[in-house]
């Protein structure tokens, strides 16, 4: 099980961003598909899930609405911004060039 | 777009925060519901699926205060939340708050009121263009190790040789000359400037021109008789006329045209006095104040000069030390004897930086004990926040479970911190409020008092000024802090689990420190107290000790000369004219002139001795001169032989009255009338006939309790003073005889009355130092004695508060309320045992350093050090009783049950 303290920082905002930017969703479902999309390794705490959605509100990169969920009850989901998708396609390209360079080293070395 | 989002969504929680904190719980909520029912979903009962969510989330209300924080209007609304959470708990506790905002009020006031004073007078840069450039020039003595001025030739000399100064400027300031100016006459603050003197200043003209170098002529000694007028003198006498320039000032009788008028709040070189009228350099024989411009006896100038841009004060002391031989070698005095000129040789010179001014007569009188005042001030405010700690402590410890359910729910020790410490700040910045007003009325009273009796009016007010407010606010930010932190840290050291489980705490658990501490204030303020005690009683004993006199109805005039014309008075005809026309006057008892005014204290004390051939005996007595009915007018009598009269002049039998005391101890048998005496050193050393003896009094020294004195007739001896004291006995209120006494003096041309007091003011002001210390240490000993008083009471409240189930038991278990009480109050008994015990022996040994200052009472009179016991005692046991008082009603069922 893995915690995001033992994520690279700044990596759950990767994350979140990279996850709402298919569709809509709210904190339980960001949650629950990050767990899912990476094969139950990366369990999101619940606990710092919410801040880090109302601080990445407050940086404009998500916004959020109300909207009926899935099972017919209203909840918060969070959208990708324009800003937030600029954001998000400099931070994966930076993500890719790091885990590229650290697979390199750790094979050549 | 996006800004402008983010600045909404900000908004919108800063204003909108009910609707925010419904939408953060619906989310919540809503995330709540949805975990539960998966958990469901997996197979877990519904109590079992909602536990788990809840461990998942880390608890609710920390993942929300983590979004606020989040939301970034944090910063703003928690120590808004904390200042109104501590209005409330102050605003619940009127006692508590009016203690602590009125202990930091005098704390602050009196610290507030010190350092304006001490800024005033010491700290400040003089109020001109780059004052840290400004240095001033002066020779040094080394036989009588003191510094002096220049003369002329000196000055000119440096003026030549230097090479640091970009302006040098040679001047002689507060000559105290008889100034007339529309209609006005009196003496007044005269300066004198050479011709580069404001320009080294650098101050412009308010009004008109100033005195430029073309106006100066040392070299032909020709002066231009021009004035400028200082800012405040203009406002007085011109009321701020532009049609002043132009017209004649009179500066000791001589006529000068003013041309302009110096900026607002100009005060030459030091900051104390703002000089009246500014006069060239070169003008200084005519209105008198030397008797030539090249004498080379006398070093009159006072020179000041401006350093160059990248001149450092070290530099120029090294250029100046390499000139000065060849300019001494220049200036030598003519006709010196050899030892002359080996002192005139050794003087030397010395280079000073005068940004803060030059010494002036309140700085050299005030700034040391100012200084010390000052940090017993800053001491007494340091333990006035320890004994706040002490009580804001025992208040929350009354709350300790309150604060460990706050803790356990996730408080965390930050933010019970931060509420101490807005609880700190806001007391702190209610008594500093109070203290700013406290200082403004502390702060001018202190200046009425130390400035009581100048003729001339001083530049600094008390009043604080920014710089006093800025530091009154530092100073309530840094106590606030102060308390919060000290109570604070010992809040948060707390384990909640125990402190839980526990309840409150049966042990005592006071530091020693804390104990120790108080016991050290209350040893302290004893102290204080004493010598505060001694002080009062002796202004008390200083004031109603019998004088000898009756100062009652008697009327002090102060005569000052008039310029030119007393030079040719003839005394035996114009004293007798004046007082008779006095005497005339309605209302008037009796008038009489001395040239010593009555119970000022500081008189001239020669030698007398019995004029006989082979005599030992000789005492330094005062002496002075008299009109006949001056003992009349005080009220003095004659015990035996005969008053003065006017038929005692200059060409009859030099006579002379003694007191009582000096009497019997010239001449032990009794027999002093008819008997001759000497006075060294007088001006003719003729033997003087006693014709009277007269009762003793105090005129000279009040403390003194030696009564010697002798007097001679006003119209013998010396030469006429033109700086006598008329004396006038009156039926009812004194003062009011003032104008009419003035319009007596005036006809005969001669002299002016300069000021009026009646005896009674004349006495106290006298008594101003002893008033001052007597003040000064019963504000500070009544403090202190508040301060332990109020440590007494936070540390045996916060005790008996941590022992409230201790309390109970005892009760429930039998103990009655008396008991209790005294379980309580032994405590309190043993800490005030040991602070009077530790201050008893401390106050004897600062009273015997005081008794120099003392009056009347022994440094270990005991009725003083038995009665400010009494009132120590009285005060500290009450501050122990009140809790002790409050314990004793402590209900074991209450108590006990609190679990």
């Amino acid at each position: 099980m893995s915690k995001p303290t033992d994520l690279v920082q700044g990596t759950l905002a990767l994350l979140i961003l990279k996850t709402v930017a298919h569709q809509p969703m709210h904190g339980w479902a960001i949650g629950h598909r990050i767990r899912q999309v990476s094969g139950d390794v990366l369990r999101i705490n619940q606990g710092a899930l919410y801040p880090a959605l109302h601080r990445l509100e407050q940086q404009g990169w998500i916004r959020a609405s109300w909207h009926a969920s899935e099972n017919n009850r209203r909840a918060k989901y969070y959208s990708l911004t324009r800003a937030g998708q600029k954001f998000l396609e400099k931070e994966e390209a930076n993500w890719n060039r790091l885990t590229t360079a650290i697979g390199v080293v750790l094979k050549t070395v | 777009m996006r800004r402008l989002g983010t600045i909404w969504l900000w908004l919108r929680s800063l204003f909108r925060r009910r609707a925010a904190e419904a939408d953060l719980d619906d989310e919540l909520r809503f995330h709540l519901e949805r975990t539960i029912e998966e958990n469901i979903a997996s197979g877990l009962v519904p109590e079992e699926a909602r536990r788990q969510a809840l461990l998942d989330l880390g608890g609710p209300e920390q993942v929300k205060e983590s979004c606020r924080e989040a939301c970034g209007t944090y910063f703003l609304e928690a120590p808004l939340r904390d200042f109104r959470y501590a209005l409330r708990v102050l605003r619940k506790s009127p006692g508590f708050a009016s203690i602590a905002i009125l202990t930091l009020a005098l704390g602050i006031g009196a610290n507030t009121a010190l350092f304006g004073l001490l800024d005033a007078l010491v700290l400040r840069d003089l109020p001109v263009w780059q004052p840290s450039r400004l240095v001033e020039v002066e020779t040094f003595d080394p036989r009588e190790r003191e510094t002096g001025p220049l003369s002329l030739a000196m000055y000119e000399g440096i003026a030549r040789g230097q090479r640091v100064f970009s302006n040098f400027s040679g001047t002689l300031s507060d000559a105290y000359l008889n100034v007339q100016a529309n209609g006005w006459l009196g003496p007044g603050d005269v300066s004198l400037v050479s011709g580069e003197f404001y320009s080294m200043m650098g101050v412009r003209p308010a009004l008109g021109r100033l005195i430029g170098p073309s106006d100066v002529n040392l070299m032909g000694g020709v002066a231009a008789r021009i004035a400028v007028l200082g800012y405040s003198f203009w406002q007085r006498r011109y009321g701020g006329s532009p049609s002043a320039i132009g017209k004649i000032v009179k500066v000791a009788g001589v006529p000068f045209t003013i041309v302009g008028v110096a900026p607002k709040g100009f005060t030459g070189t030091s900051v104390e006095m703002q000089p009246e009228v500014t006069i060239p350099l070169s003008a200084a024989p005519v209105v008198g104040v030397v008797k030539s411009l090249n004498t080379r006896h006398f070093l009159w100038i006072t020179a000041f000069g401006r350093l160059k841009p990248g001149v450092s004060l070290a530099q120029s002391r090294t250029d100046l030390q390499a000139i000065w031989p060849a300019v001494r070698q220049a200036s030598l005095p003519s006709g010196e004897s050899t030892a002359g000129r080996e002192h005139f040789f050794s003087f030397r010179i010395l280079v000073r930086s005068v940004a803060h001014g030059t010494e002036s007569m309140l700085r050299s009188k005030y700034g040391k004990p100012l200084e010390i005042l000052m940090v017993i001030a800053g001491l007494i405010l340091l333990l006035a926040c320890a004994n706040l700690a002490g009580l804001m402590l025992a208040r929350w410890a009354a709350r300790d479970h309150e604060m460990a359910v706050k803790l356990a729910l996730g408080a965390g020790g930050a933010s019970i911190a931060r509420q101490m410490l807005a609880e700190g700040i806001l007391v702190a910045g209610a008594g500093a409020c109070a203290g700013i007003a406290l200082a403004w009325a502390a702060g001018q009273s202190l200046v009425a008092l130390i400035t009581e009796g100048y003729t001339m009016p001083v530049v600094i007010t008390g009043r604080p000024d920014a710089r006093a407010l800025g530091f009154a606010i530092a100073l309530a930010i840094f106590t606030g802090v102060l308390v919060g932190i000290a109570a604070a840290w010992h809040a948060t050291r707390q384990d909640p689990m125990q402190a839980l489980h526990s309840g409150p705490r049966t042990i005592g658990a006071t530091g020693r420190l804390g104990k120790l501490l108080v016991a050290l204030q209350l040893a302290l303020a004893m102290v204080l107290l004493s010598c505060a005690g001694m002080l009062i009683r002796s202004l008390v004993d200083l004031e109603t000790v019998k004088t000898g006199y009756q100062a009652k109805h008697v009327l002090i005039a102060q005569l000052a000369p008039r310029p030119g014309k007393h030079a040719t008075v003839n005394g035996d005809v114009y004293w007798p004219t004046l007082l008779r026309r006095i005497a005339q006057l309605p209302g008037v008892v009796s008038a009489s002139a001395s040239d010593y005014t009555p119970g000022a204290g500081g008189a001239w004390k020669p030698a007398v001795s019995p004029a006989r051939k082979g005599s030992k005996v000789s005492f330094l007595a005062p002496d002075v001169g008299l009109s006949p009915r001056f003992f009349r007018t005080l009220g003095m009598h004659i015990v035996v032989g005969r008053d003065f009269s006017w038929s005692d002049t200059k060409n009859s039998p030099r006579v002379a009255i003694v007191s009582q005391s000096l009497a019997n101890r010239l001449f032990p048998n009794g027999d002093a009338i008819g008997r001759h005496i000497r006075i060294v050193p007088s001006l003719r050393n003729q033997p003087l006939e006693i014709v009277g003896v007269v009762s003793d009094a105090r005129l000279f020294n009040a403390r003194s309790a030696d009564l010697l004195a002798v007097y001679t007739p006003l119209t013998q001896g010396r030469s006429f003073d033109p700086y006598a004291t008329i004396e006038v006995r009156t039926a009812g209120s004194p003062l009011g005889l003032g104008q009419p006494v003035r319009r007596a003096a005036g006809p005969e041309g001669h002299e002016y009355v300069l000021s009026f007091q009646t005896l009674d003011e004349v006495r106290s002001h006298a008594a101003l130092s002893q008033r001052l210390t007597a003040m000064l240490s019963g504000f500070f000993g009544g403090l202190g004695l508040l301060l332990a008083a109020i440590g007494l009471f936070g540390l045996i409240s916060y005790d008996t508060k941590r022992r409230t189930r201790e309390i109970g038991i005892r009760m429930a278990l039998g103990a009655d309320a008396a008991s209790v009480r005294g379980m309580i109050l032994r405590q309190a008994g043993l800490l005030t045992a040991l602070g009077l015990g530790v201050g008893l022996i401390g106050a004897l040994a600062a009273t015997h350093l005081i008794a120099a200052m003392l009056f009347g009472v022994g440094p270990d009179n005991v009725s003083t050090l038995l009665s400010t016991s009494a009132v120590f005692l009285g005060v500290v046991l009450l501050a122990a009783y009140l809790p002790a008082h409050r314990a004793m009603r402590v209900d074991p069922n209450v108590a006990l049950r609190h679990e």
